[in-house]
């Protein structure tokens, strides 16, 4: 059996017309979510609701919470006050809670002396979840041909696998995956992405947390950005972006000199590069194609220039940081995993250029690929 | 092969039910059973305890009885039915290792918070994860026990005085043995979520069954050393173990067992209460 096949729970039609009407909702929502451990916050009034259908990213620096809180939602923790409930209940009231939410917590808390498969069948019996379905599980994240080793054995990427397995393992319509890339190859990585975003198509309820902005940027419509422990933003990506990013245009133009001076007379700021390219803050850049033109300047390149998830990210959750490198290391200090940031910041999906003037008229060119409901057929050759 | 690849473009429900749809059973206390028996069989330390136990039960026991039987002048007057247990009485350390490790390599593993999303109401995961291992140590003790007794008095016969179940008391001293290993077992499980440690679960019940009373008993005088051996919770549940009648310094078979139950339901009740308040 295919993965699309067993993902596509729904089947063609049921899941887009019958399944989301008749199925009840199951969706997680959070009211004033606190917990202390002694002196410490971790988590300090937070209230978000995630919904069916859409990747919702959950972000912020190591130590911001992410982790508690989901271990709140899936009343591993007691919350200090607060509540969080799923689908209307506490997650202890659900009665098989594997059905009704896979979650992903960490993927090397499993007894290595055990086979991957019985670690997922002792699961299985305790929700009443058919046997057979283990072995469906372990086909879909590729562990079929190591079921019966045992998992002290296995590398991490394996680990994640089958972290996700027992994520998958009820066919859940709520998913919760912690980190869920950490230690898996490239591969591997485009691979959890497709299934985040195939999950979310079906009307599933995504949430996947990462300290890395540029995966969430990929794979999320939503995130909920979070610094020692409160809410920072709650948005769309694009709509993040937009809202704690300076927006710059990158001017390519036969006479640099001429033009700086132009648009400085009109109030822009202007920088230089190395290139001897022209980065324009201020105006965007259908203003300045224009100026271009009524001044008969050439422009051989105009570039809206979009500030990735991650500077945005990092404008955001700077005063929130839990653990700073020492001072020199860069604002960037205390988000491990992430790549130093070029001086110029460039959105992590491939940017295409802009041809010259005249420029067309319309909304600057996304900095990720579009997603929503067109996106809903799940990709092919996944996990096989 | 699944239920989920059947679904097509039908609208009705598909043969054997999508999960997710929201048709489904609710999970039930014998779902948690099952679970926990997968647990513990996929184990191979549980594997290797029970071996262990089975070498100590029987092989000690055949070496005691077949001492006893090869001597030909009789210095002691041993209870036949105890020199055959008497191997039971070490092999509950293994037990006790078996129980403690039942519990406590969830928390060792970090296995604990999977299993209390799958089980999230903790009483039943608790009663079960119990239950089971109780049940294991009673079937272990009981058949031991018996394999014990039965080796042993066909060792003992014509050498030795030999007991036989149809004897006063001695169904009991037999029954009794495998009871007790089961008490060891639940103690030790019960110790096992009170330290949610493998070492320190171990080091405690083998200190409570093994050391203390050896250490304590000898060196306290009088009248508190005669009432530390009488009331020892290990020491009075052992007496179920044996056939004879005691003196008045000893307590009696079924009274002492139950002293020693009392322990183990303090210690159960104290870790069921630690349990529900804590974090996992």
């Amino acid at each position: 059996m295919s993965l699309e096949q067993s993902l596509a729970v729904d089947g063609t039609t049921p899941g887009v017309t019958a399944g989301p009407s008749s199925r009840p909702r199951s969706v997680i929502e959070a009211e004033h979510l606190t917990k202390s451990f002694g002196a410490v916050t971790a988590v300090s009034d937070l209230s978000f609701a995630l919904h069916p259908g859409m990747v919702t990213g959950f972000l912020g620096p190591n130590g911001a919470g992410k982790t508690t809180t989901m271990r709140l939602i899936l009343g591993l923790e007691r919350p200090t006050s607060g509540a969080v409930t799923v689908g209307g209940r506490r997650y202890a009231d659900l009665p098989a809670p594997l059905r009704e939410v896979g979650a992903l917590i960490d993927a090397t808390a499993v007894n290595k002396g055990r086979k991957a498969y019985s670690h997922l069948l002792a699961l299985a019996r305790s929700n009443g979840i058919p046997a057979t379905r283990v072995d469906e599980v372990l086909k879909m994240v590729g562990l079929e041909g190591v079921a019966r080793r045992r998992v002290g054995t296995f590398s991490l990427g394996m680990a994640q696998r089958l972290g996700i397995a027992t994520a998958l393992l009820g066919d859940p319509p709520v998913l919760m995956f912690d980190e869920p890339v950490n230690g898996l190859d490239p591969e591997g990585i485009v691979w959890v992405r497709t299934l985040m975003r195939s999950l979310a198509a079906q009307g599933r309820t995504v949430l996947v947390s990462s300290h890395l902005m540029s995966e969430m940027a990929q794979t999320a419509d939503r995130v909920i950005v979070i610094g020692k422990g409160h809410m920072i933003a709650d948005s769309t990506v694009e709509d993040l972006v937009n809202a704690n990013s300076a927006r710059t245009v990158r001017v390519v133009t036969a006479d640099p000199d001429r033009f700086t001076e132009l648009l400085q007379e009109r109030g822009a700021a202007v920088t230089t590069g190395n290139d001897g390219a022209l980065s324009v803050t201020g105006p965007d850049s259908k203003w300045i194609g224009e100026l271009a033109a009524s001044a008969g300047v050439v422009l051989h390149e105009l570039t809206p220039v979009r500030a990735s998830l991650e500077e945005a990210f990092m404008n955001l959750t700077q005063s929130h940081v839990e653990y700073h490198a020492g001072p020199g290391a860069g604002p960037q200090g205390g988000l491990d995993g992430g790549p130093p940031q070029a001086p110029v910041p460039q959105a992590p999906a491939p940017q295409a250029p802009v041809p010259p003037a005249p420029m067309p008229p319309g909304p600057p060119p996304p900095g990720r690929p579009p997603q929503g409901p067109a996106q809903a057929a799940p990709q092919p050759g996944r996990g096989q | 092969m699944s239920q989920l690849s059947t679904a097509g473009p039908s609208t009705g429900p598909t043969p054997g039910g999508s999960p997710s749809v929201g048709h489904y059973r609710p999970a039930t206390w014998w779902d948690a059973i099952r679970s926990e028996w997968v647990k513990l069989r996929s184990l191979r330390s549980m594997t290797i305890c029970s071996i262990i136990t089975a070498v100590l039960a029987i092989g000690i026991g055949v070496l005691v009885c077949s001492i006893v039987a090869s001597r030909s002048n009789h210095t002691t007057n041993t209870d036949p039915t105890t020199l055959s247990l008497a191997g039971l009485a070490l092999g509950q350390l293994a037990v006790a290792i078996l129980a403690v490790l039942g519990v406590a390599s969830e928390y060792a593993s970090g296995t604990i918070s999977v299993s209390l999303l799958a089980v999230p109401k903790r009483t039943r995961f608790f009663l079960c994860k119990l239950g089971v291992i109780t049940a294991l140590c009673l079937v272990l003790g009981e058949v031991l026990s018996f394999v014990a007794f039965g080796i042993g008095q066909a060792i003992l016969h014509g050498n030795y005085h030999s007991a036989s179940l149809s004897q006063p008391h001695v169904a009991r001293a037999v029954i009794g043995a495998g009871l007790y290993i089961a008490a060891i077992g639940l103690l030790s499980a019960g110790l096992g979520f009170l330290f949610r440690s493998t070492a320190a679960g171990v080091a405690v019940v083998v200190g409570v069954v093994f050391v203390l009373p050896d250490i304590i008993v000898p060196i306290v005088d009088g009248v508190a050393g005669t009432h530390i051996a009488k009331y020892w919770p290990t020491l009075a549940g052992e007496r179920i173990f044996t056939v004879t009648p005691g003196g008045s310094d000893v307590m009696a078979p079924w009274t002492g067992f139950l002293v020693m139950l009392a322990l183990v339901a303090a210690v159960v009740v104290a870790a069921w209460v630690v349990l529900e308040a804590r974090d996992v």
